[in-house]
């Protein structure tokens, strides 16, 4: 019996082991370890560049690199995603790893003509991770690169870590592949791609490509988006300048964004964008005596020019690309869950009524200031 | 008359064959004869106890002695007593004890004077203490019973001797006390203990073996060198077995957390017990699965680590020769292979080899691009967790069950890893130590056994450990710990 026992647990053992497991072995020191994937459109089809990390051997200190390129870059071209796919295969001699690539970047041709069909190709590839940063560009895959090549450093790492920084500092934020995703599987969203270009040879950050499903509407420069992080509902503290008579005074803001108010009667949907506005004056081009009619109107003024932000940006949003990237369909479904299966958002986002407003409550800050007793 | 009662008791151990000496001294119309193993007795107290005091008597008296006169007016021998069988005798004397045989009289007279050349009550040279006492036990029964003996002096405890070994006749002690031990757990020892039929055995590590049926890998019972952990057993209801001729004590019954626990833990500042407990835990999992994760990811599963990690390895990784199961399985054979010769080695030359091995393994090796780096640190930190382990045997299933664990990853990656883990818990939760679950207190989970087996100190631990199922579990009077928590 004890036996028979030993025989089944054996027997099962077997069977577990054998009808699952992890048959695709390859030793990662065998593996092109790609940390940046670019995708363009050509006149002849398709091509990719992939940026494979260089191994110097025995670890990364400076002494072992020396004057070794940290990357190498290798592409390749075909009419169609298979042959680009199959073309850059052809030029590395080992297998190419895409787990590791940090970011996805596309051309601004290949956004405008329409980038779905890559990424339900990208769905489909279980290695690519889903983290993956997106971006785009409007430089030559080549200049890229080669700018990259100049400094010895690896082009996915460079990008992920420029709009990493901007996104701590409220200035940009970022989309992966995931949201990507989910993004095209919902008719009503738009969303924004980082764009990065090259500023001699550094790369940076210069704005957002306007993408409704997957085609690019248009691009916003970074001055004019900066205040986008907000209505995400993100809110890092950030500084701003108002000019005040002669003099122009520093502020430090912090915006907290309160839920959306929403509003549908009579086929006609209303909303009201509210933001609370937490200021401190920080310092001033001109020493001059600040008083309680001083602040009061400092005040006013940063409410008014933070409302004409906020309306700058929903009215791009509506009327300029009429892409709802500012998420006003969420605030819609969630108070109206059967309307919303009804409206065709599409074409009712742009006649909707988008009211804004900022409250401001600023304080003294850094800068002398007695209240009136 | 008095010729023909000796000398069939003669006969019958001059039958025996053994290699003793005797002394005759002759009484009014008698003789007796003195018979001894002159390497087991105490020359000295046999000349003075025995010896001089009969002859003294018999001269002057000029009378006839028997065995209980002899016993109660003759002799100084404090350990004396009388013998009815004559067929016990000759394994007295095997025994080391002196025995005395009379002319005139059907009882002989057994003295205890053995005296044995043994070794010094020594510092621990396994279970190592920084603040709790250092004497160990030695290969002479005697010599261990006293040191219990002195620590614990409830007079419930109960030493009850067996005899194991045809031939070698070894003296088993079983220690238990009596109001607080599981009966049930004392009597099944007792039955196996009296049930093993063999030649001989020399110390615990084979009565270990006798007494643990089955074919589990994991030891069912403790083994200890220092008596107050002993005596800490004995308190705690557990079975404390020590045999004549071995150094170390088995206790039973013995769960797997107590492995895991230092002597200086009962000693010290219970957090700091705690941490140390935690510490251990850990090293038992780097020990069993370190190298088998680095294969895993290496070989598997290199998305689960940051890009710059997965540069890094593969740099590492370049010029090696092997791929990672094979760096694995023989860097870890070279670990093993210089453990055993060191354990073996003369101490002189012990420091040498430990160079070599990091000489040729570290450096050599490694330039060599046998091994990466990394492997190197990896396989050392195995080894350095294993070592933090207190209970150096139970140490062995985990070295054993590693090179499993590593050919399973190897083999099915990260799943290979999870079914080794399976089967190997599956194995430690079926175990039982006489009745006990050996995963006790986690499974089956109990909650005051579970808080205090890591955050334990007496004073505010009025029950003992509720698994062991013992007669009493009050440590303390439950009042006084009441007001003292106050």
């Amino acid at each position: 019996m004890h036996r028979h026992r030993i025989k089944i647990s054996i027997v099962l053992f077997l069977v577990m082991l054998l009808s699952t497991g992890c048959w695709d072995s390859a030793d990662i020191e065998h593996k092109d370890i790609t940390t940046a994937v670019l995708i363009d459109k050509t006149e002849t089809g398709y091509a990719f560049y992939a940026e494979i990390a260089s191994l110097v051997g025995g670890g990364t200190g400076e002494s072992s690199q020396g004057s070794m390129p940290r990357s190498q870059v290798i592409h390749g071209g075909g009419a169609t995603f298979v042959e680009a796919r199959e073309a850059l295969e052809r030029q590395s001699d080992q297998r190419i790893y895409l787990a590791s690539v940090q970011n996805v970047i596309f051309t601004e041709t290949i956004l405008y003509s329409g980038i779905e069909h890559y990424l339900y190709r990208f769905r489909q590839n279980p290695e690519y991770r889903k983290r993956a940063m997106v971006a785009a560009t409007g430089e030559k895959p080549e200049d890229l690169f080669s700018a990259a090549s100049e400094h010895n450093t690896l082009v996915g790492l460079a990008i992920n870590d420029t709009i990493e920084s901007l996104v701590d500092t409220g200035q940009l934020y970022h989309f992966t592949m995931g949201d990507v995703l989910e993004a095209l599987a919902c008719p009503c969203k738009g969303y924004l791609i980082p764009r990065v270009s090259l500023v001699g040879q550094d790369v940076a950050a210069d704005g957002y490509c306007v993408m409704y499903g997957g085609i690019c509407k248009g691009y916003i420069p970074i001055d004019e988006g900066k205040f986008i992080v907000y209505v995400q509902g993100k809110a890092p503290p950030f500084h701003y300048a108002i000019p005040y008579e002669e003099n122009s005074i520093t502020v430090e803001i912090r915006l907290k964004k309160n839920p959306t108010k929403v509003d549908y009667r009579d086929g006609q949907i209303k909303f009201c964008l509210d933001m609370v506005c937490q200021a401190d004056l920080l310092y001033m081009k001109d020493d001059f005596a600040m008083d309680a009619a001083a602040m009061e109107e400092i005040e006013e003024k940063l409410e008014r020019q933070l409302t004409a932000e906020f309306r700058n940006i929903v009215h791009a949003s509506q009327k300029v690309y009429g892409v709802d990237y500012l998420r006003f369909h969420e605030a819609f479904h969630i108070h109206y869950p059967d309307e919303y299966k009804q409206v065709d958002w599409k074409a009712a986002y742009p006649e909707a009524e988008i009211a804004v407003d900022v409250a401001v409550e600023l304080g003294g800050g850094n800068i002398d200031y007695e209240p009136e007793a | 008359m008095a010729q023909s009662r000796i000398d069939p008791v003669m006969q019958m151990i001059d039958s025996k064959n053994i290699a003793y000496e005797q002394r005759t001294i002759p009484f009014h119309r008698g003789e007796l004869k003195i018979l001894y193993i002159k390497q087991l007795v105490d020359t000295r107290a046999l000349y003075q106890s025995i010896i001089e005091p009969l002859v003294d008597h018999c001269a002057a008296s000029g009378r006839s002695v028997k065995a209980q006169q002899t016993r109660e007016q003759i002799l100084y021998a404090a350990d004396c007593f009388l013998e009815d069988s004559a067929a016990a005798l000759p394994g007295h004397i095997l025994n080391g004890m002196v025995v005395v045989v009379f002319s005139n009289d059907a009882q002989y007279l057994i003295v205890d004077i053995k005296k044995v050349a043994h070794r010094q009550v020594d510092d621990p040279q396994i279970h190592f203490t920084i603040r709790g006492p250092r004497d160990t036990f030695v290969e002479n029964l005697d010599t261990n019973l006293s040191l219990i003996k002195y620590r614990i002096k409830d007079p419930s405890m109960r030493i009850d001797m067996e005899t194991v070994g045809a031939r070698t006749q070894t003296s088993v002690a079983v220690i238990y006390i009596a109001d607080i031990a599981n009966d049930a757990v004392v009597q099944e020892i007792k039955k196996k203990i009296s049930g093993i039929v063999t030649d001989g055995i020399w110390g615990t590590g084979e009565l270990q073996g006798f007494l643990e049926d089955g074919t589990k890998l994991f030891p069912r019972m403790g083994v200890i060198e220092r008596s107050d952990w002993a005596c800490e057993a004995l308190l705690e209801g557990r079975v404390v077995i020590m045999a004549e001729g071995g150094q170390l004590a088995l206790i039973a019954p013995h769960t797997f957390h107590e492995s895991l626990i230092a002597c200086d833990d009962r000693y010290d500042n219970k957090y700091f017990g705690m941490f140390s407990r935690l510490i251990r835990y850990i090293a038992l999992f780097l020990s069993l699965c370190l190298s088998s994760m680095y294969i895993a990811i290496v070989s598997f599963h290199s998305y689960v680590l940051p890009v710059d990690y997965n540069i890094l390895l593969s740099q590492l990784r370049k010029d090696v020769l092997f791929s990672p199961l094979i760096e694995v399985l023989i860097l870890e054979f070279l670990v093993e292979l210089i453990r055993e010769s060191l354990m073996r080695v003369p101490n002189k030359i012990g420091m040498a080899i430990g160079i070599v091995g990091a000489i040729v393994i570290g450096q050599a090796a490694t330039s060599a691009g046998v091994f990466s780096p990394l492997m190197l640190i990896i396989v050392a930190t195995s080894l350095m967790a294993s070592f933090a382990i207190p209970d150096y045997f139970s140490v062995h299933p985990i070295r054993l069950l590693k090179f499993f664990v590593i050919l399973m990853t190897g083999f099915f990656g990260f799943y290979g890893f999870e079914l080794a883990i399976t089967v190997i818990a599956t194995h430690v939760v079926s175990i039982r130590s006489f009745g006990v679950p050996y995963m006790a207190p986690y499974a089956p989970f109990n909650r005051y056994d579970a808080g205090k087996a890591m955050l334990f100190n007496r004073s505010r631990s009025p029950y003992r450990q509720q698994y062991l199922q013992t007669k009493d579990d009050t440590r303390t009077d439950f009042y006084h710990a009441r007001k003292m928590n106050k």
